[in-house]
């Protein structure tokens, strides 16, 4: 009743009180709501999964039966094999209304599970309330045998083995970092200059593989030497890429047979029985062979999209939607005139919904590192061409206006800013904003471009092809720019820094020594030994971290192989090298600093009250830490009262700094398996909260199980006191090419404030001097208050209010209280 | 003993023998005084899958030995898992209220997440 009467109102009024998600619901086409509502919210709300989110078993045993049957195959092609056996024989799904298709899994209601990536998340998995199929006891039993056959051979188990085993039990306790060594989790990129610039259909690269195959022949089967025994392992591979490919064909046209078979036989109305032939022929058509329309072009994508996650547990979502897919665009609205705009926004808002729609069991850790969503999909739009000029269309206007209506968490937007972009479209971003939708965020496309330059080495046209590889991380498309997998596992929990120098390297949390002996810091004598064992601990810690990956990554053609993601990859194909071997990339890595700022505002604590004005001791202030402060509130506040980031403080920024220019330092001295650098990348999504417990008493005044804050290069929440300007000039002190890969800025700006055509007007100013300042991010979250507390009070009421977290944006109910409190700390900056 | 096989040992230890796959008896069995209802336990922050550490005991100790061996010297606790019968360990001490409501975040000191703890903390 309450919603029919919200349909009711006008829409005037519902702008008047910010309820953009009632007029989303008013203006968007029947289909889209239908589908939009249609969809299962795969993401975990705080650290559980929805009420009838179940975990897919039929994937994983069609996959264990060819697994085991082709076991003495080399690795990749034992993997195309098996995926190709889940392609033919999975149940698949077309939703009523739907123009799109392709699902990762069974059912729409279910969650991928790869149960090849790691034995404890499978264990995990067994443990997790609410996620087993009824009958829950025979899934149960089901899941013990998989998990059985699975134990000590997963790829995560592999790498584990070969680690140094003081590095294995460090890394796996949890305390320095999260993500998986392996490329059955973690932010894939995709090769789109070689799938869509280049116009490459699966039959096209079929064709090219096997030019490949014949001229490796040539050589097999003449002289022998050397030279060529690396080619009969590369030609199992070239037939393992062939193989998934022509699986993924198949694939593609067991639906179209499905949209066949519903319109012949079940579908009364005529109009959707057309749009079923559509989609048919669609099927048929793509991804056999490269798009010949809108439809085509993103249903390809989204093929490519799902069958790359069949094959692993992607947890990002790399595109440039509005770039590779305005060619189509552009011939079906402006050109032929085969489609209207108003259709063309439907397809774009599916498109949207589909990608929603994805989602894969995670560990915990995960669930509660993105609470309310299953990955970070961060779309990049915007930005320039190749030769420099401005790349936006009227696609990017279509993709920000349909995403006003659809209103999904997932995918977010970032913006490529650069100081060409036409005002009607910067309203069109700052209108996304102002719905409350917390994107796009908005990166300096400048700027960024230079540091992947300057930092990676790409050259300049390479450069300005990039696109978020995760939430924040600028990655080229092209054959040697991009990047296979980013392994999260390089992300570190950067608060322990500060932790283990004050500590001597033991972690009171976890009850182990962890970091080096840098020495007991009660006998300290000045500021600059203290720093100088904060250096240490950072360099440990990114140590540890980067070597676990460097050997995920060396090893994981071996220890999983991707047969999919090479036969999408224009050097893999060229090579018959697995497309995660770090053979022909340039590389691009980076380490993610979580709990970044805590070390600067902790340090500046230190300097201050214990060397400076010498009001404590370090050893009382080391019993405190110890004790968590208890019994000691009024020295906590004169802690948490010294000099903290974002101020424009220059006390506590040069420490900022000085802390930035040793990691840059160090990202030099250590390299990844391509032999390029491993920058810093201040961010955090909510791992902010999920380390609450896990780091302890710091000298910024916080204790063990308060938030942390909330990322990035992000003050503290409530700790920015000197207004947006000192916000801006204290992250404008930091060199935004050199001082690391991208530092992540989240603001709150006023809605009222912001409202109406003075709104923007103040906005566009305030990303002048943001841009002017030479930062390379930041993005908004514009959502009151008053609606913020009045959602958690009554959430049945303000299901579809979305907040930018850190990185993604999500649904604010579906986070946890204390993810929802931390938000609502941070300052609303008047501007 | 070299550092590599000191820490092989602990590697061993953690996620060795308490991992290896176990029967759904074994796994859903939950002893009336288990490892994750004692206020000692502290879940792995990186596996939920039920394993943790003890924050009294370290590695060497072996509470199912006869009789069971206590270490409490050391730089690693003892790894166990959430349904480890400590009924001959001398410092168990029962939690009083474990927080088994998954949608809120991880706490390795008092978070109890798994399926098979739900109810047991009243």
């Amino acid at each position: 009743m309450a919603q029919a009467a919200k349909i009711q109102e006008s829409i005037e009024d519902l702008e008047k009180k910010q309820e953009w998600w009632w007029i989303a619901e008013k203006k968007r086409s029947k289909r889209l709501d239908y589908l939009r509502k249609a969809v299962w919210k795969k993401g975990a709300i705080g650290g559980n999964y929805a009420p009838g989110v179940k975990v897919d078993l039929e994937i994983p045993v069609l996959f264990t039966q060819m697994y085991n049957w082709w076991k003495f195959d080399p690795p990749m092609l034992r993997r195309a094999k098996a995926n190709a056996h889940i392609l033919d024989n999975m149940t698949i799904f077309i939703t009523d209304h739907a123009q799109l298709v392709g699902y990762v899994g069974t059912t729409p209601n279910t969650l991928l599970w790869r149960i090849d990536g790691a034995s404890m998340v499978n264990e995990e998995l067994y443990n997790e309330p609410g996620v087993m199929p009824e009958p829950e006891q025979a899934s149960l039993k089901k899941v013990a045998d998989l998990n059985a056959a699975w134990a000590g051979q997963t790829a995560v188990d592999k790498v584990a083995r070969i680690l140094d085993p003081e590095d294995a039990v460090k890394f796996l306790s949890g305390a320095i970092g999260w993500g998986a060594p392996t490329s059955a989790y973690g932010y894939s990129g995709k090769d789109y200059e070689f799938l869509f610039a280049q116009r490459n259909g699966f039959l096209d690269i079929i064709e090219k593989i096997d030019e490949a195959i014949e001229k490796a022949e040539d050589r097999t089967m003449g002289a022998p030497g050397p030279d060529i025994l690396p080619l009969y392992e590369r030609l199992q591979n070239w037939d393992a890429m062939k193989m998934i490919l022509e699986a993924s064909i198949r694939y593609a046209n067991r639906y179209a047979r499905l949209a066949r078979i519903i319109a012949e036989n079940y579908e009364t109305d005529p109009t959707r029985k057309e749009e079923l032939i559509r989609l048919a022929e669609t099927c048929e058509h793509v991804p056999a062979h490269a798009p010949r329309s809108l439809q085509e072009s993103l249903q390809y994508d989204h093929f490519v999209q799902v069958l790359a996650r069949i094959e692993a547990l992607e947890g990002a979502w790399p595109a440039r939607p509005d770039y590779y897919h305005w060619p189509m665009y552009h011939k079906d609205v402006n050109v032929e005139k085969n489609i209207t705009r108003e259709e063309a926004l439907d397809l774009v808002g599916e498109f949207m919904i589909r990608a929603y729609e994805v989602g894969g069991f995670g560990p915990r850790w995960a669930r509660e590192g993105l609470q309310g969503i299953t990955g970070t999909w961060v779309w990049t739009l915007g930005g320039v061409n190749k030769d420099g000029t401005d790349a936006c269309n009227d696609l990017t206007v279509a993709f920000l206006q349909a995403a006003r209506m659809v209103r999904v968490a997932n995918p977010t937007f970032a913006f490529r800013w650069h100081p060409k972009v036409a005002d009607d479209v910067m309203r069109e971003v700052f209108e996304c904003i102002r719905h409350g939708l917390g994107y796009p965020s908005i990166r300096n496309d400048p700027v960024l471009i230079q540091n992947a330059m300057h930092w990676h080495g790409h050259p300049l046209e390479e450069a300005r092809t990039w696109v978020h590889q995760a939430c924040m991380s600028p990655c080229p498309t092209t054959k040697h720019g991009v990047q296979p997998m980013r392994m999260a596992s390089a992300t570190a929990n950067c608060a322990k820094m500060v932790e283990y120098a004050l500590h001597n390297g033991y972690d009171f949390v976890v009850q182990m020594q962890m970091g080096p002996k840098t020495g007991d810091a009660a006998k300290f004598k000045d500021f600059e030994e203290f720093f100088a064992a904060w250096v240490k601990q950072m360099e440990w810690l990114t140590n540890t971290l980067v070597r676990t990956v460097n050997l995920g990554r060396y090893k994981d053609p071996e220890f999983f192989g991707r047969p999919f993601l090479s036969a999408t990859y224009e050097r893999a194909v060229e090579s018959g090298l697995d497309a995660v071997s770090p053979v022909g990339e340039r590389g691009n890595c980076w380490i993610t600093g979580f709990t970044w700022v805590e070390n600067a505002d902790s340090l500046a604590a230190v300097k201050k009250l214990v060397f400076d004005d010498k009001k404590y001791t370090m050893a009382e202030l080391l019993d405190a830490l110890r004790t968590n402060w208890e019994g000691r509130e009024d020295m906590r506040l004169d802690f948490v009262k010294a000099p903290k980031w974002g101020n424009d403080d220059d006390y506590v920024d040069d420490i900022m700094l000085r802390c930035l220019r040793e990691v840059a330092r160090h990202s030099r001295e250590i390299q990844c398996p391509c032999g390029n650098t491993w920058p810093l990348l201040p961010e955090n999504v909510s791992g902010n909260i999920h380390y609450s417990s896990i780091v302890g008493a710091l000298p910024n005044g916080r204790r063990l199980g308060d938030a942390l804050y909330d990322g990035g290069i992000s003050p503290g929440p409530g700790l920015d006191k000197k207004g947006p300007t000192a916000v801006l000039k204290s992250c404008g002190k930091i060199d935004h090419v050199g001082d690391g890969r991208a530092f992540l800025l989240n603001q709150r700006l006023s809605p009222t404030q912001l409202a109406g055509e003075k709104g923007y007007q103040l906005w566009k100013a305030y990303i002048k001097t943001w841009a002017d300042l030479g930062l390379d991010h930041v993005q908004f979250n514009m959502v009151s208050d008053e609606t913020l507390r009045a959602a958690q009070r009554d959430p049945e009421k303000y299901q579809e209010v979305i907040v930018r977290v850190a990185g993604y944006s999500a649904h604010f109910v579906d986070i946890s209280r204390k993810t929802q409190d931390n938000i609502i700390q941070r300052t609303i900056q008047g501007i | 003993m070299g550092r590599r096989d000191e820490w092989k040992q602990v590697q061993n230890s953690m996620y060795g023998e308490i991992t290896k796959a176990r029967s759904v008896e074994e796994r859903e069995k939950v002893p009336d005084a288990a490892c994750g209802l004692c206020k000692n336990f502290a879940e792995n922050a990186y596996a939920s899958d039920g394993r943790g550490l003890c924050k009294i005991l370290k590695v060497g100790s072996n509470i199912a030995a006869d009789p069971p061996v206590f270490v409490t010297a050391g730089e690693v606790g003892l790894p166990t898992m959430f349904n480890t019968d400590a009924a001959a360990c001398a410092h168990y001490a029962k939690m009083d209220f474990i927080d088994t409501d998954g949608t809120e975040v991880a706490d390795p000191g008092y978070r109890r997440v798994q399926r098979q703890m739900e109810g047991k903390g009243k």
